[in-house]
């Protein structure tokens, strides 16, 4: 899992997403194998065949606003963190889909909640790059 | 202790269950063998063949050492495989038992390992 507040840049194809206040990474199960045998009640193997990284872009909305990405778009997206200094800068980088773009408007604020599922170049190779 | 066949360890790559078949006499409606139906009666034919299902998951560190784990078991399922022994984790024996059929659940996990789930079926027949 991974949480990166207020990144310095995030962009998504040639775009660049303004104003985000965090990016997270989530992992996840699709798909669960636990197994028991006979000697007992309690599980004994257990291990995960079909996973997915999902990412969620929290983006501060002032006005109005006509863009943003469609569910289904494909893009590279890459976020920078640094943890104070330089020397700690963290860049993330993976291709991902748009899942799903959710706005939340309220008399205190709007923000936009995008959520990309991350993809792997063969199924084997782990989507999210960490530099 | 763990299950074997044969003194084979077929199974012990990872987790697996025995269940046993339906035991008893074997039973035929009258209608069923007459064909008609306005037969009464049920006839008996002897007992039920012993069957024995083994269900679990064949469990490796790779695709080639994972088609080594099933092709042991199939092995057995040839038809010119003698029975042997079917032992399981409690040391519960069944005598002149044969694989009859060894069925896979699905595809190939690839996980933090690589497994696969089965059924295997072990039964006695009357050529022993």
């Amino acid at each position: 899992m991974m949480i990166v507040l207020r990144p310095d840049e995030v962009r998504f194809g040639n775009s660049v997403w303004e104003k985000v206040a965090r990016v997270t990474v989530d992992r996840l199960s699709s798909q669960t194998i636990d197994e028991w045998d006979d000697l007992g009640a309690h599980v004994v193997f257990v291990d995960v065949g079909r996973q997915r990284a999902v990412i969620r872009v929290t983006q501060e909305i002032d006005g109005d606003d006509f863009g943003g990405p469609i569910p289904g778009d494909l893009e590279e997206l890459s976020f920078v963190g640094s943890a104070g200094s330089d020397a700690r800068r963290v860049k993330v980088t993976t291709d991902a889909v748009v899942e799903s773009v959710l706005n939340k408007v309220s008399d205190y604020g709007s923000t936009r909640v995008i959520t990309l599922i991350a993809v792997s170049s063969d199924g084997s190779v782990d989507p999210i790059t960490v530099s | 202790m763990g299950s074997s066949f044969k003194g084979f360890d077929l199974f012990g790559s990872g987790a697996h269950r025995f269940v046993v078949g339906k035991q008893g006499r074997r039973l035929l409606s009258l209608a069923t063998v007459s064909g008609l139906v306005t037969d009464s009666g049920t006839l008996e034919f002897g007992d039920r063949e012993t069957r024995v299902e083994v269900r679990g998951g064949l469990v490796a560190a790779s695709e080639s050492a994972l088609w080594v784990l099933r092709d042991a078991i199939v092995a057995q399922g040839v038809s010119t495989v003698d029975s042997g022994v079917l032992e399981d984790q409690y040391g519960h024996q069944w005598s002149t038992m044969k694989l009859l059929s060894f069925e896979p659940q699905g595809a190939v996990v690839h996980g933090r390992t690589v497994s696969l789930g089965y059924v295997a079926w072990f039964g006695v027949l009357l050529s022993g």
